[in-house]
């Protein structure tokens, strides 16, 4: 996978420039000839294995030539499918981890949406939450996206009776429904209330083709329990998180903490860097679970914690009148 | 190739809807082509044309379709869309190409259209220009050095001033800036590569010099590996006995097997004390 | 103490084995008919999903797991009851150690088959042994259920041997059906009271009782952990071993009082369980229920005078949103049975009993209460605007099952007291320490 990445950095910057603020499935249009996918998640589907994409190649005398994508490094790292059993082994060499920054964060919700697109998600499903944090009545609010932590010590794995739920050598933290009993233990045990529970059939549709990987979780059954998976799916390949990439305000930023490097598409900057000059910290730090995911704290914010608010629909306003700010700013009759 | 069914339900859909409109030929929707001309470290030349379409601020790519491309009015070939919506063209160094007046090349792409999909073109016109870059340690600093050159029409080179490189370093996920720099007069220019960068595990880092959406040359880039970063192990750290690994830590076997052989061991010594009573119950009673 | 012996003992018991009253089919009916209630919801659950009960993301464990810990609560104190009575020969066991056997054994059947009902997939039970990760609290308690289940099996069994061979033995007396004297004749084994069996089978007594009164213990810790080994406020506290302990056998005791203030009534055992029968287990249950009012006060006070956040929250949660029950749990639990044993004069058997049904009414309450205030308080704000994502309410699904979990335990009880006297004759025969021939007294 490094090999095919190094070469063309280019495309692959492309790729994650187009890819901002996509994501579609739907039969939306009426206008479409045959020749359409539906958005990126759609394409993954037809993608031409590695070895076999051809390239033309105009060779020095002018002459066409097919040649294969892979001898060219220009093969894209294949989304070749990842079996349960082959989904606890980590992406060599890896140390995934998230930082989170929250005085970019305006609620825009695009995270979730793309999230419960890209995994098949049933509407009221959030892997990734965003909350309206006010710490105490004094303090400022903030928005606050939590997706799971994939802990280092991970209490939901370590209380799984059936090792249904497991973590790689790359941080990430997966769940196999096939062997999933329910018993919603590490529910429980998740401090973070990051697990979701399928309480019903998911009644969303999902192509009927997709074989089920731990890696991609789709699609959630019945009486097991799913959460956020990074999306090794899209790592296997060399692609960043749909959250990440679907946020316009670039609060996410995603990488290896190996290489130092985290990014949220557009920007690149070192990890030790950006937490150490914007004093970045891990949500509840004294359970001591050891999360991979960090924040950086809401100083000097972008966007003032209404804007996250006003816009939003009726029911979704619901979510937060029980916080103070909101409580004293937005409902109180004049 | 495979076309699957969740794709047949959404062809059957268009169909359905599309019929009424499709009987007025006005109604197509042209894609859109987003085209780019890379220049390789082999001085392979790279067209890649990503055809979509938007609508109803959603995306949808055109895959599986022909789009032809040419260069300098010269048609060249036929390639096809991927799953990406992606057609290549790598054009080899040293490939003849058509040059108009002023020394540049146009590349075009044409993808005719089909069905209510219309057609749609994209053009892109560069000037050829070299990148070279020398990874060195100047009085013991790092330095990459990169110069920028047009080669003239006897095969001398001419210096290219004033333009902007960045150089990265490659990660998995993106290219991490270390800094830019414009080229001086003699098309040169050097920067300091810090010292503290991870690597892989023998420190090598691909560094990466790009010129990048150049209105006149495109994009250019070089990479090369070299030892310059901090040898950081990746090597898979596997934990295998600790509360969340699959296998249980020893101490907690060892305290299991002891309550579990005492318990049990109880029973079955009670049990072999029950078999023992029915065989006594066996025996003639001695009166 | 009266001396009884076998044959009167056998003359009066037998009509309660051989016939069936009246009352006795129309009880029967009636928790048949509420079993059937709960085969009706748990179909409702197969059919309808997880998604028919009140259960949902933040409150994952209900009235199912309250029915478990409540249900093996008991269990576990009948056998800690029973080991302790008869290790120690107290004289008074004797009426009523076959009760507190029963006890231990039914509840035990009936309390792991609500985790069936509250895991989503239970036809995937079997991965538990297939795929078992030792460091699961839940694989610790599936091991020491296991255990703990053949271990009472075998120990209640001990104590039938006599009985079963004294019936074999006069099986031309009994009008019963054949199917019935064969299984005497099986299960009896052979014993014949030589004094190799005789030494045999209070050797292997001693060893089953003490066993048991250990793994009671180690089996309700281990359930306890299940809560106190997460993070979560009001369960990450290391008294809860021993609090779930004491708990236990505090309503198990309570428990004990009901059956046999029941069968004294419904078998006419009113010459051998008097009232002295309950007021010992009263004050038994008396000193339990200072341990335990004790244990609650600890844990809710640290966690008060501590106002770490979360803890603050829950009791605050508790005090506020559940205040009655809170009242009801632990002040009434344990101040209403202790005043009524306290004061001699309140000391009849019905008040007794009042106080046991409060008591288990209480300890039920309790456990609603460890359970489901704590998963309503996350770490993390519950921001949802479903209700029943906030707030649990069990559905009439729960409720059914609840029920039927309750009139199984009265089935099985009905049906375990007809297959052999409620009362065991052996046990009542029996000079402690006497029936040894040519032995020292040998506890162990």
């Amino acid at each position: 996978m490094e090999d095919t990445n190094k070469d063309k950095p280019n495309s692959r910057r492309k790729f994650l420039q187009l890819g901002l603020g996509l994501g579609a499935v739907s039969v939306a249009t009426a206008v479409a000839g045959k020749a359409l996918a539906a958005g990126p998640e759609g394409g993954e589907k037809s993608a031409p294995s590695a070895s076999g994409e051809k390239v033309k190649v105009l060779t020095t005398d002018g002459k066409v030539v097919e040649v294969d994508a892979a001898q060219l490094s220009l093969a894209k790292a294949s989304g070749k499918f990842v079996s349960p059993s082959e989904s606890h082994i980590g992406i060599p060499g890896r140390k995934f981890v998230m930082v989170i920054d929250l005085s970019k964060c305006k609620n825009a919700r695009k995270c979730i949406e793309a999230c419960q697109e890209g995994h098949y998600l049933p509407k009221d499903h959030e892997w990734m939450k965003v909350f309206l944090m006010q710490d105490a009545n004094t303090t400022a609010p903030y928005w606050f996206p939590k997706p799971c932590f994939h802990c280092d010590n991970p209490l939901c794995v370590s209380v799984c009776p059936v090792g249904a739920t497991y973590k790689r050598s790359d941080g990430i933290v997966l769940v196999d429904t096939d062997r999933c009993i329910g018993c919603k233990f590490c529910m429980t045990g998740c401090p973070y209330s990051a697990r979701v529970f399928n309480w019903n059939k998911p009644e969303v549709e999902y192509p009927s083709d997709m074989k089920y990987s731990p890696e991609r979780a789709v699609p959630q059954k019945e009486g097991t329990v799913g959460k956020c998976v990074f999306c090794a799916d899209k790592l296997r390949k060399g692609e960043l998180p749909r959250c990440v990439a679907a946020c316009p305000m670039g609060v996410l930023y995603f990488g290896d903490i190996l290489e130092d490097s985290v990014t949220n598409g557009t920007e690149t900057v070192r990890f030790s860097e950006l937490i150490r000059n914007r004093a970045g910290y891990r949500h509840l730090e004294n359970l001591g679970n050891m999360p991979s995911v960090y924040y950086l704290p809401p100083v000097d914010r972008q966007f003032p914690v209404d804007s996250g608010y006003d816009d939003l629909k009726p029911e979704l306003k619901e979510r937060f009148k029980n916080i103070p700010y909101i409580k004293n700013t937005k409902l109180k009759k004049p | 190739m495979n076309r699957k069914p969740s794709y047949v339900l959404l062809l059957a859909a268009m169909i359905l809807i599309a019929q009424p409109i499709c009987a007025q030929e006005s109604s197509k929707v042209a894609p859109t082509i987003d085209f780019t001309y890379l220049k390789r470290t082999d001085g392979s030349k790279l067209l890649q044309a990503k055809v979509y379409l938007f609508q109803n601020r959603k995306t949808y790519l055109v895959v599986n379709q022909d789009v032809l491309f040419s260069a300098g009015g010269d048609s060249i070939t036929r390639a096809t869309t991927d799953g990406e919506g992606i057609a290549y063209l790598l054009i080899q160094p040293g490939a003849k190409l058509k040059e108009n007046p002023d020394g540049t090349t146009t590349f075009k792409v044409n993808y005719p259209g089909k069905d209510t999909l219309d057609a749609a073109n994209a053009e892109i016109t560069v000037r050829d220009m070299g990148m070279a870059m020398h990874l060195e340690v100047l009085d013991s600093v790092r330095t990459v050095h990169v110069k920028l050159f047009e080669t003239g029409k006897k095969g001398d080179t001419i210096p290219v001033s004033g333009q902007t490189v960045d150089i990265y370093v490659h990660r998995m996920l993106s290219l991490q800036k270390i800094g830019e720099e414009t080229t001086g007069d003699n098309g040169e220019l050097n920067l300091e590569f810090p010292r503290d960068l991870p690597g892989e595990s023998d420190g090598s880092v691909t560094v990466v010099a790009r010129v990048e959406e150049n209105e006149k040359y495109g994009n250019v880039e070089n990479s090369q590996v070299k030892d310059w970063g901090i040898p950081v192990d990746h090597s898979v750290v596997i934990t295998t006995r600790a509360l969340w690994t699959q296998i249980a830590p020893w101490w907690m076997i060892i305290t299991l097997t002891i309550l579990l052989t005492g318990v049990w061991g109880h029973y079955i010594y009670v049990i072999v004390q029950l078999v023992m009573i029915k065989k006594d119950g066996n025996k003639p009673v001695l009166k | 103490m009266t001396t009884y012996n076998s044959d009167t003992l056998f003359k009066e018991f037998k009509p309660q084995i051989e016939q069936t009253s009246r009352s006795w089919f129309i009880w029967f009916g009636f928790f048949i008919c509420c079993f059937i209630f709960g085969v009706v919801g748990f179909i409702r659950q197969l059919t309808g999903g997880h998604i028919v009960t009140g259960m949902r993301d933040n409150v994952v464990w209900g009235v199912y797991i309250v029915n478990f810990i409540f249900f093996m609560g008991i269990s576990y104190a009948g056998a800690l009851i029973s080991g302790v009575l008869h290790l120690f020969r107290t004289g008074w066991r004797k009426p009523i150690i076959r009760m507190v056997e029963l006890i231990t054994v039914i509840s035990l059947v009936i309390g792991p088959v609500f985790i069936l009902f509250c895991v989503g997939r239970f036809e995937r039970i079997p991965y538990l042994f297939i795929y078992p990760r030792i460091q699961s609290p839940i694989m610790w308690d599936v091991i020491a259920i296991l255990t703990d289940l053949v271990g009472c099996i075998i120990f209640v069994y001990l104590s039938y041997i006599e009985d079963l061979a004294l019936l074999r033995d006069r099986s031309s007396e009994l009008k019963i059906p054949k199917w019935r004297k064969k299984l005497y004749k099986w299960f009896s084994l052979g014993y014949k009271s030589t004094p190799s069996q005789v030494k045999r089978l209070i050797f292997s007594r001693n060893i089953m009782a003490a066993m048991i009164i250990a793994i009671a213990i180690i089996v309700y810790s281990v359930l306890a952990w299940i809560f106190g080994v997460t993070l979560q406020p009001g369960w990450h506290s290391t008294i809860f071993g021993p609090y779930f302990v004491i708990a236990a056998v505090y309503s198990g005791t309570g428990v004990l009082i009901i059956v046999m203030y029941l069968f004294r009534r419904m078998n006419h055992l009113e010459n051998y369980i008097k009232k002295q029968h309950f007021v010992n287990i009263a004050v038994l249950l008396f000193i339990i229920g200072a341990f335990y009012g004790y244990f609650t006060f600890a844990d809710y006070l640290t966690k008060w005078y501590g106002s770490v956040k979360m803890d603050k929250e829950l009791i605050d949660k508790l005090f506020k949103d559940y205040y009655w029950e809170f009242i009801v749990a632990n002040y009434v639990g344990v101040l209403v049975p202790m005043i009524i044993i306290a004061f001699p004069k309140l000391r009849t058997i019905n008040n007794i009993t009042i106080g046991a049904i409060i008591t288990i009414f209480a300890l039920w309450m309790n456990r609603y209460l460890i359970v489901v205030p704590t998963l309503e308080t996350p770490y993390l704000p519950i921001q949802d605007i479903r209700p029943d994502w906030v707030k649990y309410k069990a559905t009439w699904v729960e409720w059914s099952l609840t029920l039927a979990g309750v009139s199984v335990y009265f089935i099985l009880f009905m049906i375990a007291s007809k297959l052999a006297p409620i009362i065991s004759i052996s046990e009542m025969v029996h000079q402690d320490h006497k029936h040894v021939p040519d032995e020292p007294v040998q506890i162990l």
